[in-house]
């Protein structure tokens, strides 16, 4: 099973390369889970036709005991891609973080894996590393490569920095490994050349490269990913390369 | 070992210690956990639940509350019992879980007093400090509430600051200080929130003075003397009984207990012809009283080793921690610290 957890600045575009990704997996015809880890939990929306899901979070508060079945939590989007969010709190109350674990014990508990038996799990976490909740994705037993979305933008290059830090001070505990970059491109200056430096310093490789298009914002403007709405296109081919990438390197393990 | 205990049990968290002071004054206590700190409050840290009536509720906190900040709910729940619950006043008492999850107690305050006709306290205890922080911040917080009125003073009235089972240990202790002051100096002792209710708190003011007999009252003290001009003094009136009939001349003393006591019964030792009196303790050492070679104590060892190099004729220290110095062939006097050994005096 392929599992891997995307992380990156908030708003460089790590919804949109997950979802992709998710898309051409499916399309490839592996069995996918997508799990958004965001608080805002709008991680699947674009496999989902523009309809938000309903997150974990939510269901607990308004019906105020645990799931019972993975379909009460879940749905199945573009290519049967199973779609859940964890969702969190009011932003400013309580703990986004205990969410998260809280979110994947009750799907431990309800037996996700077991039940669904997925070729892929991707995990679309929140911008930073920000305390253990947001490292749960990476822990032994979940994602098992990282991969890190940012743009030549020297905030998101200091996120990125970041996160690479964050997951190897982890090292002695088992988890995730970085399998790479993902340049989302933003039109800035020099930005090949700066994320090149960057990935060089870190001893992390660029694996993946999405061009500035405005085609994403138009799929996305209807509630799909690039691959649902152009699969032949020059970005889903991009998608689709980054996917057989890492199903190479799962096989290759 | 740093940290390890092989004779010591745990002490009292801060959040036992702001209970302590509020057990008696008629409110709803509402402990914000899930249920084992009101376990711990009631089935250890407070010796009055056993006698005396009180309304000490838990939160009820459960995961979905700590995720989702459910501030509301403990509204509610605080709403449906003040309804219930003949009570003057509520107060919110802190523990790990709101800590960790930066609960506004401010905000608990505002929202839970627009829904109840009644004064809300906050205390924001960690269950990271020992019972007297907690203490301490409970009676700040609790005198800043209600001692707002200035009365005129009373000379023939003492306040007693700083009462609570942990510090004194003694059950009996607001009824003998009362006592005490009564046939020696024909004054009224004002035993606050162990001995004399909410009322009393409300007329701080009218005291001639206040006695403060634990470190965690100091602060509050302060307070009253700023608000009011009411001056204070820091002294344990019960000392004389702490002390067994003898001979302390010429003896070399270890005194351990709360700062406060500890410091009353080293400057009666001194008074009775003691060579020389070492005082040390387990919880708060306040700058008021600290003297030059007080000890802090941290570990068991750190005791240990005090007796073995101290060269001390007598001990005063609570019985438990006799066993920590088997070999020390000197005298031990039992003075008993609830806050120690979970004992009171006489029990």
């Amino acid at each position: 099973m392929l599992k891997v957890a995307i992380y990156g600045k908030g708003g460089i575009g790590k919804s949109t390369v997950t979802s992709n990704l998710a898309a051409a997996f499916a399309s490839m015809g592996k069995k996918v889970i997508q799990i958004g880890c965001d608080p805002k939990a709008d991680s699947t929306i674009n496999l989902l036709g523009g309809e938000p899901l309903r997150p974990v979070m939510n269901y607990m508060r308004e019906e105020d005991e645990e799931p019972e079945t993975l379909e009460d939590i879940s749905r199945e989007g573009f290519g049967g891609v199973l779609c859940i969010e964890t969702g969190g709190p009011t932003p400013g109350l309580g703990c986004a973080g205990r969410g998260i674990i809280a979110t994947f014990q009750l799907l431990e508990d309800l037996r996700l894996f077991e039940t669904y038996k997925p070729d892929v799990v991707l995990y679309d976490v929140l911008g930073d590393v920000v305390c253990g909740g947001f490292a749960a994705p990476i822990r032994e037993g979940y994602a098992e490569k990282v991969l890190i979305v940012t743009s030549g933008e020297k905030m998101a290059l200091y996120a990125a920095n970041n996160i690479s830090s964050a997951v190897r001070n982890f090292e002695d505990r088992s988890y995730a490994r970085i399998f790479g970059i993902v340049l989302n491109h933003r039109n800035v200056e020099n930005e090949t050349e700066k994320v090149q430096a960057f990935a060089k310093e870190a001893g992390i490789p660029i694996v993946g490269e999405i061009p500035r298009s405005d085609e994403i914002i138009r799929w996305e403007d209807q509630g799909k990913t690039v691959i649902e709405g152009d699969s032949e296109s020059e970005i889903s081919r991009r998608f689709f390369d980054l996917a057989e990438m890492l199903l190479k390197a799962e096989e290759e393990e | 070992m740093r940290g390890l205990r092989k004779y010591l049990t745990p002490f009292a968290p801060d959040q036992s210690g702001a209970v302590s002071v509020l057990f008696e004054l008629g409110g709803i206590v509402v402990i914000c956990d899930a249920g084992g700190c009101t376990g711990n409050v009631c089935g250890f840290d407070e010796p009055r639940w056993f006698e005396q009536k009180s309304a000490i509720f838990s939160a009820g906190l459960r995961d979905m509350d700590a995720i989702l900040g459910r501030d509301d709910r403990l509204v509610a729940k605080l709403e449906d019992a003040a309804q219930k619950v003949d009570a003057t006043f509520a107060a919110v008492i802190g523990t790990p879980v709101p800590a960790v999850i930066a609960t506004d107690y401010l905000a608990l305050k505002r929202m839970t007093e627009r829904k109840i006709n009644i004064p809300v306290l906050t205390v924001d205890t960690d269950g990271m400090e020992l019972y007297d922080k907690g203490e301490e911040k409970a009676f700040l917080e609790l005198f800043k509430t209600f001692a707002v009125r200035k009365y005129p003073v009373d000379e023939k009235r003492v306040g007693i600051l700083g009462m609570t089972p942990q510090d004194v240990s003694d059950l009996a202790a607001a009824d003998k200080i009362r006592d005490l002051f009564r046939q020696k100096q024909d004054m009224q002792a004002v035993c606050y929130c162990m001995g004399d209710g909410l009322e009393e708190v409300k007329k701080a003011s009218s005291v001639s003075k206040n006695i403060v007999v634990s470190p965690a009252a100091i602060a509050t003290a302060q307070y009253l003397e700023k608000i009011f001009g009411t001056p204070y003094e820091i002294a344990y009136p019960l000392v004389e009984e702490l002390l067994p009939e003898m001979d302390y001349t010429n003896k070399k003393i270890l005194v351990v207990h709360q700062q406060v006591i500890a410091d009353s019964v080293c400057r009666e030792l001194q008074n009775r012809g003691a060579e020389s009196v070492q005082t040390a303790g387990w919880f708060m050492m306040k700058k008021e009283l600290l003297k030059a070679g007080d000890i802090a104590l941290r570990d068991e060892d750190d005791y240990i080793e005090l007796v073995r190099s101290g060269d001390f004729d007598i001990i005063f220290a609570d019985e438990c921690m006799k066993q920590m110095t088997a070999d020390f062939d000197g005298m031990f006097v039992n003075m008993r610290h609830f806050a120690v050994s979970g004992k009171l005096i006489g029990r």
